[in-house]
């Protein structure tokens, strides 16, 4: 009993060394991308519907559901807390 | 209830008939400090789950649960004097839930009152763009009104470009106060949880959180954001009717420490590949101090075979590492200060996946001139302790 | 059917209006012939209310025959699909008049120009207006001189 619980505190501490090496890994790619200046006109995909950095409107019913049914939410420019509804 | 939302729904569209009257000469600077109608929304979902852990009858029994929501929002907009932009988002929003669980709150009963509810969930937001300076401030209030949950939302926002105006920093403030009904699994009310006929005490849970962000623009096709949040609850975090088995068998409310740091980072790109294919990718990482972590990545590769057609299917991938105060059913004791067998905080990995397809055809879809864009999405999701869930939705745009 | 067969002249006519691509010679173009010049930003491929402004008023007839009569018109495309890719050139011009007339990027952009290139009237978006009210605004601005 006593090992096994060492043992899932191993795996909660390798699971965070991931997730740090993996943002850090994407820092590093934003870092390293040059960027372009882009003019006003010149935006005819960026300004594309599909391009959006935010979530969907017809994903709001969705990500409502997967944040009562995750434990984690939040960064996604949605909501995360409150209003519950958490049945 | 439906004739109520039939009256909500026309109340609605007869604002919206009101600002939809076209505005002719749209182009005098007199029209345009006018406010005028930019956009409405009906979003329409229809979600239902099956599990067979729920949490009311501590980690074991259905989770069986179906929701239709629909939501309405009119965006307007004014230009004023000094020629910013100012944005106004009203929204209307009723689920109508029925759960099986929740009818398990008193385990003798055959139909509690919970087996069925509705939530309503009205918001307003304001923005004002100075173009020139390349800065927007905002702000916001929400309700969200169920019988047994109350929470009044608050947010304050800005941002602001750099300066050759490809980056884009973003701070938000926000805070939801929330008010619960402590309606406790009927073997355990005792004391001040006894209801006085039919009214239950409440308590308190508050949420306070930060969202940073940053946008910046690569080149003509590729954009990426990052965000960070830094969120803190109090109050009363767990459920009142969510129950806990321990290894003796006696039978407890979940307990939950009354603070939590939440901390969710998060990057999301957006590439236009090329004239029939955009990719979108989403990845977060998340933290909180109840030892809760996950990793979300999702992917979507939307084909465009025209401009105003696309077809976008998604894949997103969870996994969740539990929280210390999680054990299932029978395996919590005594000796344990906290305690939930709520299985939405164990330990799973979960994969949703789906499609959506958008059309946007030139001059109105299906030849309804004001129908400028349909949405329709479907997603199925499954978790690892055999939940599954349907989420079927649909978005039409008027302009 | 005879509707149809009605509609073929006009649509051959239509056919002729020309949208000229380069805009110091359509300027030049319209002071000799005491013309004015109608500047129209567009994205061909991808903005729908260009696409409709496009049929429902530039390819009307009324504003056909009223504008070949009048106007010097100028279109500034930005196509987004390959096929549709500009040469360098008259990409370089487009850009050069965005520079000038449309920075913030809308599309459709509609001006009408003084001869001397300077704005004297602007639409933002499309004009919900029908192809004869829309010849209307621009006879009544052209009229009034400033």
């Amino acid at each position: 009993m006593r090992q096994s619980k060492k043992k899932q505190y191993v795996s909660s501490v390798q699971f965070q060394r991931a997730g740090c090496w993996l943002c850090s890994f994407i820092l590093a790619i934003v870092a390293l991308l040059s960027c372009t200046p882009v003019k006003e006109y010149q935006k005819n995909k960026l300004n594309d519907s599909e391009m959006v950095l935010t979530n969907r409107k017809i994903e709001k019913t969705e990500l409502s559901f997967l944040s009562y049914r995750e434990g984690a939410s939040g960064a996604n420019a949605g909501k995360s807390g409150g209003g519950c509804g958490c049945n | 209830m439906k004739k109520l939302t039939l009256a909500t729904i026309a109340l609605y569209l007869g604002i919206l008939s009101v600002f939809a009257q076209p505005l002719k000469q749209n182009d005098s600077a007199y029209k345009k400090r006018k406010l005028s109608f930019e956009e409405a929304n009906l979003i329409s979902s229809y979600y239902q789950q099956d599990g067979n852990n729920s949490s009311i009858t501590g980690g074991i029994g259905t989770e069986k649960l179906t929701d239709l929501s629909t939501q309405f929002s009119i965006k307007l907009t004014k230009v004023d004097r000094k020629w910013r932009k100012h944005t106004f988002d009203l929204e209307m929003g009723i689920d109508h839930y029925t759960s099986a669980s929740s009818d398990r709150i008193d385990l003798k009963a055959n139909s509690s009152a919970s087996y069925n509810d509705t939530r309503f969930y009205p918001s307003a937001n304001w923005s004002m763009e100075n173009e020139k300076k390349g800065t927007t401030v905002g702000a916001g209030g929400s309700l969200s009104v169920e019988f047994d949950y109350v929470s009044v939302g608050g947010q304050f926002n800005a941002s602001k470009k750099t300066k050759d105006k490809s980056g884009e920093w973003g701070v938000k403030v926000f805070t939801y106060l929330d008010n619960l009904k402590m309606i406790l699994p009927v073997e355990l009310r005792s004391g001040p949880f006894i209801p006085r006929g039919t009214q239950y005490p409440w308590t308190d849970r508050n949420t306070f959180g930060t969202s940073l962000s940053y946008t910046q623009i690569v080149n003509t096709k590729l954009q990426l954001a990052l965000l960070a949040d830094v969120i803190f609850q109090q109050g009363f975090l767990g459920l009142p009717f969510h129950r806990v088995y321990f290894s003796d068998n006696s039978v407890h409310m979940e307990n939950l420490p009354t603070t939590r740091w939440k901390i969710p980072v998060s990057l999301r790109f957006s590439y236009f590949a090329s004239d029939h294919l955009i990719l979108r990718g989403y990845y977060r990482y998340y933290q909180d101090d109840w030892d809760l972590s996950a990793h979300t990545l999702s992917i979507e590769p939307v084909i465009k075979p025209t401009a105003f057609f696309s077809i976008s299917p998604f894949y997103r991938l969870y996994v969740q590492q539990a929280t210390k105060y999680f054990a299932p059913y029978q395996v919590h004791t005594a000796a344990n200060r906290f305690y939930t067998s709520n299985f939405d905080l164990s330990s799973f990995t979960s994969h949703f996946f789906g499609s959506g397809m958008r059309l946007a055809t030139p001059g109105g879809v299906l030849g309804w001139s004001k129908l400028s864009a349909l949405e329709l999405r479907y997603g199925h999701y499954t978790r690892t302790n055999n939940l599954v869930s349907d989420v079927i939705s649909l978005n039409l745009t008027l302009r | 059917m005879s509707k149809l067969l009605f509609l073929l002249p006009l649509l051959m006519w239509q056919s002729q209006v020309k949208w000229e691509t380069d805009l110091d010679a359509a300027i030049k173009m319209a002071s000799e012939k005491n013309k004015t010049v109608l500047l129209n930003f567009s994205g061909s491929d991808w903005c729908a209310p260009c696409i409709q402004m496009k049929k429902n008023i530039f390819n009307h007839p009324d504003f056909i025959s009223w504008s070949a009569e009048n106007l010097v018109l100028v279109n500034a495309d930005f196509p987004r699909s390959k096929k549709n890719k500009l040469t360098a050139e008259q990409q370089m011009r487009n850009e050069r008049m965005a520079e000038q007339y449309n920075r913030t990027g809308i599309f459709p952009l509609t001006a009408l120009l003084n001869p001397d290139g300077s704005i004297r009237k602007s639409w933002e978006g499309m004009p919900k207006l029908s192809a004869a009210e829309f010849v209307e605004e621009i006879r009544k601005n052209i009229s009034h001189q400033p």
